[in-house]
């Protein structure tokens, strides 16, 4: 028996949330897409500039907290290109967004670009700035993170520290 | 993100991911699921599970079309398993999590937070008072177009996934 057939047998309870797009023809598949389509259309027409930038930011909020969740490391995805993010999808330059939350221009670019680590105070700004969208703890998570990185990869550190070390474990588990 | 005990009314922790290909062996001999869900293996299905055990829970299969002038996301099947479904469930917020990661992954692959769905008119009436999706046309017999927009999406996921 199809599918379909089963389901139009059995009671709304029983049905419960599942449910299953009907079989359709090439042609039906189409015009179903166009009609979600032309909806779309109307939707977007009816959104407002600050619908358009909350969807925009929603975006980014999720982009992140799946970066944070995930087991790997992408050096691109840094505390400076989300911030980068942040400030562009606002149509912010970024002299303005450092007025926004006084600080220095020069300040901000070298935190972009990672030639510089944020302090907690530029971080806490971070979320007042965004009314606790994006909280201070997503921000210094994406530090946290990038410096488990620096610290598993850093030879150098390691081959500077080692004199320091007069005498250690003789065994490994 | 968290389920309902219903026998202890007490929070779980659940897990959705990707289904792997050696779950279709799995949801064909639990019997649990009715969906042919191996003839949606080249799309987007996730699974859900608990955070402590491989048993699958409940499937959801997504198509996002991110592309300019489409921007919406597509579910075309959802289906809770057998033990949890109706009035004797063990575990409630199923599909409501499944719905919500679809909302979620609209707003990440660039569909912005909209979602569409095509479903018969029990599930459709079901899908409109309880998650807030709107009709936006009759397909017949085949079923009612749904859609939710971002905003409404935005509250499923700060209910079922927050």
């Amino acid at each position: 028996m199809k599918l379909s057939k089963k389901l139009t047998r059995n009671s709304p309870i029983e049905i419960n949330e599942s449910f299953i797009s009907p079989e359709l023809t090439q042609a039906q598949k189409e015009e179903t897409i166009l009609s979600f389509r032309q909806y779309r259309q109307k939707i977007e027409l009816q959104r407002s500039a600050k619908d358009k930038l909350i969807v925009q930011l929603l975006q980014l909020k999720y982009l992140m907290e799946d970066y944070l969740s995930a087991s790997s490391h992408n050096e691109a995805y840094s505390f400076g290109f989300f911030l980068k993010e942040y400030i562009e999808r606002q149509n912010k330059k970024n002299k303005d967004f450092a007025n926004e939350i006084d600080i220095d221009p020069s300040l901000l670019s070298q935190i972009i670009h990672s030639h510089r680590k944020p302090s907690e105070e530029f971080i806490i700004r971070l979320e007042l700035h965004s009314n606790k969208n994006f909280p201070a703890i997503i921000w210094y998570k994406l530090l946290e993170k990038e410096k488990e990185q620096e610290i598993m990869n850093d030879l150098e550190i390691r081959n500077l520290q080692k004199k320091h070390v007069k005498r250690k474990l003789e065994f490994s588990f | 993100m968290k389920i309902i005990n219903l026998h202890t009314n007490e929070e779980v922790e659940a897990i959705i991911e990707p289904i792997q290909i050696q779950d279709y062996k799995a949801i064909k001999s639990s019997k649990e699921f009715e969906f042919n869900w191996k003839a949606y293996k080249d799309k987007e299905v996730y699974k859900l599970r608990l955070e402590e055990t491989s048993a699958i829970l409940g499937l959801i299969c997504i198509v996002p079309y991110p592309d300019k002038g489409y921007q919406f996301l597509h579910i075309e099947a959802v289906e809770v398993g057998k033990p949890n479904k109706g009035k004797k469930k063990k575990l409630d917020k199923i599909a409501g999590c499944l719905i919500a990661f679809a909302g979620r992954q609209s707003f990440i692959t660039g569909c912005t937070g909209v979602i569409m769905l095509v479903a018969k008119t029990e599930v459709a009436n079901l899908y409109h008072s309880k998650y807030g999706f709107q009709f936006i046309g009759s397909m017949g017999t085949l079923g009612e177009r749904m859609v939710s927009d971002y905003y409404n999406t935005n509250e499923l996921i700060k209910k079922y996934l927050g």
